[in-house]
């Protein structure tokens, strides 16, 4: 084994059993079903996030209540009588009841019903009461008009706008819920790209500024190359990274292709395994774009202070993206995406959206990436001669420009 | 070997060492000594193939030393560091791989050391529990852990306690024995004298002195005298034969001023006080180093 192989393997064991690398490798699939398949089962089933309600009723004949309750039965709401306005408060305030409706005397022509609830929140019971009050006041206005509230139903019924989305591969068109399904897709592979590049980047920063003022490096590079030093850093980090992005992929799989189908879980279409390997070769690209320039300023770094300065910059870049991610998911061809998803420090997670939304022509995906590798190799060119330069001064709080400027050396 | 041949190196304006020679040879202790920020530490660097000399070469066993030469090397920088969350038996290994040494046979070397130098208990336990002067000794383990021909040493005994700087100083004497080559830097020089054959001073990057310890003690001549009397002896030290001396209150020790000789100063006090001891004395290399650079004033206390 070489020196650089030795220094990766031991970076990766370190990294690998770090809490943050133990604590990421579990957020992650979390934060992906939490962002990506919770909305879908609220929206499918509310009633999966609350229990039974009961609600205190207060006036109204028995006619009313007997249909307003089994109106409400299948939505898991539960009516209780009340004599009169101050129990009905009373049950509500010591939590026997989730709150309490006051139906007016002349209800078939009342104008608003009361309801008192404890907290003003119960979106979900308050929607079913609202549609089961209409769903019974409504047709009895239209019975005693003498319409027909059926006809009338089907003549008031606006159609319905059906969005389909052509897909590019196959041609045919795919049914689709398709933008908030991609929005939150979107938002979490970028949340992930961000999360593990930020960690692991300043992981490799905080590893060399620490190797430095530790007075570490010396002995290191009584042994080692700076160069063999920073790849095997960059190397062993990045195994660990991939290692995480397989896990993630494994469990994707398991969730996208058994226990998704099993659990009827509402995967949405840009979930898919494919997606997920494309996000581990954007995680790739901007793992080694971003920590060869950390290496480079943790390198130059005077202490962790220092380091969280000088990497400003860097942080920007990764969160443009993240602030941009709305009109690049709405308009994925426009200009501005375009560009994003050309410009190295943003192209691996822009690019990685569009491919997810719409998938753009091969060779403007070989472009990006072709521009990526050659910043790539740039970048690592520079960071291993300002690494060389850097990592044995120290005392002195260097700037930017002046770091920039050992690259000449 | 190490032969380190007309080696020079500046940053920017500063010239931290200029045409610098000297060699070490197996079986012998080597010190390069010279007062804080005299280019000791960059002639280290320079020998580590850490630093690049602007000019000059730096062979080993008479071949210009190149990267894989670091393997032959064991090193002792002057400040400490050890990889603080590592287990110690773990970082000593991880190190010792790093100069090519795996395998059991390193292991138990490294655990021989560990208990040899009391660390026994200590190597499943993390570098940031041990004490200063437990890292001390786990970095010079640290050194030689992957047995190496040629040990450079940069103030080893630097803060150890005395029982610990015996022990330390017992094991370099045994790998000079064994054939090492020993390349020791120090600017206490009593160290020095103990311990080096053969020694190279410098100041300001430049050899100001070198050769073995009687060589350089020869340079510079017998010019003191100790003396040992009784009766009062304060006038010892104004007599026109004495430049410079320090007084104890029955012992004198005496540089003699220019154009007078030890005899001058023995008629001088012989009737005045009663002379139990008159010796010629070499001066101490910390005479020579203080006499050599002090002039400058760069020497500073550590």
């Amino acid at each position: 084994m070489n020196k650089l192989m030795r220094v990766a393997k031991h970076e990766f064991l370190v990294t690998a059993a770090n809490k943050a690398f133990v604590v990421i490798t579990i957020i992650g699939p979390l934060l992906l079903g939490a962002v990506t398949i919770l909305p879908g089962l609220l929206a499918s089933d509310p009633r999966t996030m609350q229990g039974k309600a009961r609600i205190a009723v207060v006036g109204g004949d028995e006619n009313f209540r007997n249909a307003l309750s089994s109106s409400l039965a299948d939505r898991h709401i539960d009516l209780v009588d009340e004599a009169d306005l101050a129990s009905a408060k009373e049950a509500v305030a010591s939590g026997g009841a989730t709150g309490a409706l006051v139906v007016p005397p002349d209800w078939t022509n009342a104008k608003t019903f009361r309801f008192y609830s404890r907290t003003g929140t119960e979106i979900v019971t308050i929607d079913a009461l609202r549609d089961a009050i209409g769903g019974l006041v409504v047709p009895d206005r239209l019975k005693s008009a003498g319409l027909d509230p059926v006809l009338v139903g089907e003549l008031t019924a606006r159609p319905d706008l059906e969005i389909a989305r052509l897909d590019a591969v196959t041609g045919e068109k795919a049914p689709e819920s398709a933008f908030l399904a991609a929005l939150f897709t979107g938002i979490s592979f970028t949340m992930l790209i961000y999360m593990t590049v930020l960690l692991y980047g300043q992981m490799i920063g905080r590893s060399v500024v620490m190797e430095k003022t530790s007075k570490t490096v010396e002995i290191m590079l009584s042994s080692v190359t700076p160069g063999d030093l920073m790849f095997g850093k960059i190397l062993g980090m990045g195994c660990a990274g991939l290692l995480q992005y397989a896990i993630w992929i494994a469990v994707g799989a398991l969730v996208i292709g058994v226990i998704g189908p099993v659990a009827k879980l509402p995967v949405p279409a840009t979930l898919t395994v494919g997606n997920l390997i494309f996000l581990a070769f954007a995680f790739i690209g901007a793992f080694f774009l971003y920590s060869s320039a950390y290496a480079a300023i943790g390198s130059a770094a005077d202490d962790e202070h220092h380091l969280g300065q000088l990497s400003y910059p860097l942080i920007l870049c990764l969160m443009l993206p993240l602030l941009f991610i709305s009109p690049i998911i709405m308009n994925p061809s426009s200009g501005f995406a375009l560009f994003l998803s050309f410009f190295p420090m943003t192209s691996p997670i822009v690019m990685l959206l569009r491919i997810m939304i719409e998938p753009p022509p091969a060779w403007e995906i070989a472009l990006s990436a072709a521009i990526l590798v050659a910043t790539i190799a740039v970048m690592v060119k520079l960071a291993a001669k300002i690494f060389r330069v850097g990592i044995l001064m120290s005392g002195k709080r260097f700037s930017l420009g002046e770091i920039v400027r050992w690259a000449r050396y | 070997m190490v032969e380190v041949k007309n080696v020079s190196k500046s940053f920017q304006s500063i010239t931290a060492v200029s045409d610098l020679s000297f060699s070490a040879t197996g079986g012998e202790i080597f010190g390069l000594i010279g007062p804080n920020g005299a280019g000791k530490s960059t002639t280290i660097r320079m020998i580590m193939n850490i630093l690049a000399p602007d000019s000059g070469t730096i062979f080993y066993s008479g071949t210009r030393m190149t990267e894989a030469d670091k393997d032959r090397i064991g090193y002792l920088p002057e400040e400490r560091g050890l990889p603080k969350k590592l287990v110690l038996m773990d970082a000593l290994t991880y190190f010792a791989s790093l100069k090519g040494a795996e395998g059991p046979v390193v292991r138990r070397r490294i655990e021989g050391l560990l208990e040899r130098f009391g660390l026994a208990a200590w190597k499943k336990r993390k570098i940031l529990e041990l004490s200063k002067g437990m890292a001390q000794k786990a970095q010079f383990i640290l050194a030689i852990a992957h047995d190496p021909d040629i040990l450079v040493f940069d103030e080893p005994f630097s803060g150890l306690d005395p029982v610990s700087s015996d022990l330390m100083l017992e094991v370099i004497l045994e790998l000079g024995r064994a054939g090492k080559t020993i390349l020791f830097s120090t600017h206490v020089m009593e160290q020095a004298e103990r311990i080096c054959s053969r020694i190279l001073l410098i100041d300001r990057g430049r050899e100001v002195v070198s050769g073995s310890i009687p060589e350089v003690k020869g340079k510079y001549g017998k010019r003191s005298v100790l003396l040992e009397f009784e009766g009062d002896g304060d006038f010892i030290a104004r007599l026109p034969c004495v430049s410079r001396a320090v007084a104890y209150p029955s012992q004198v020790e005496a540089e003699l001023a220019d154009g007078f000789q030890a005899d001058d100063l023995l008629r001088a006090v012989l009737g005045r006080v009663s002379v139990s001891r008159f010796e010629l004395m070499q001066p101490s290399l910390h005479k020579i180093f203080v006499d050599l650079v002090g002039a400058s004033g760069e020497v500073s206390g550590e």
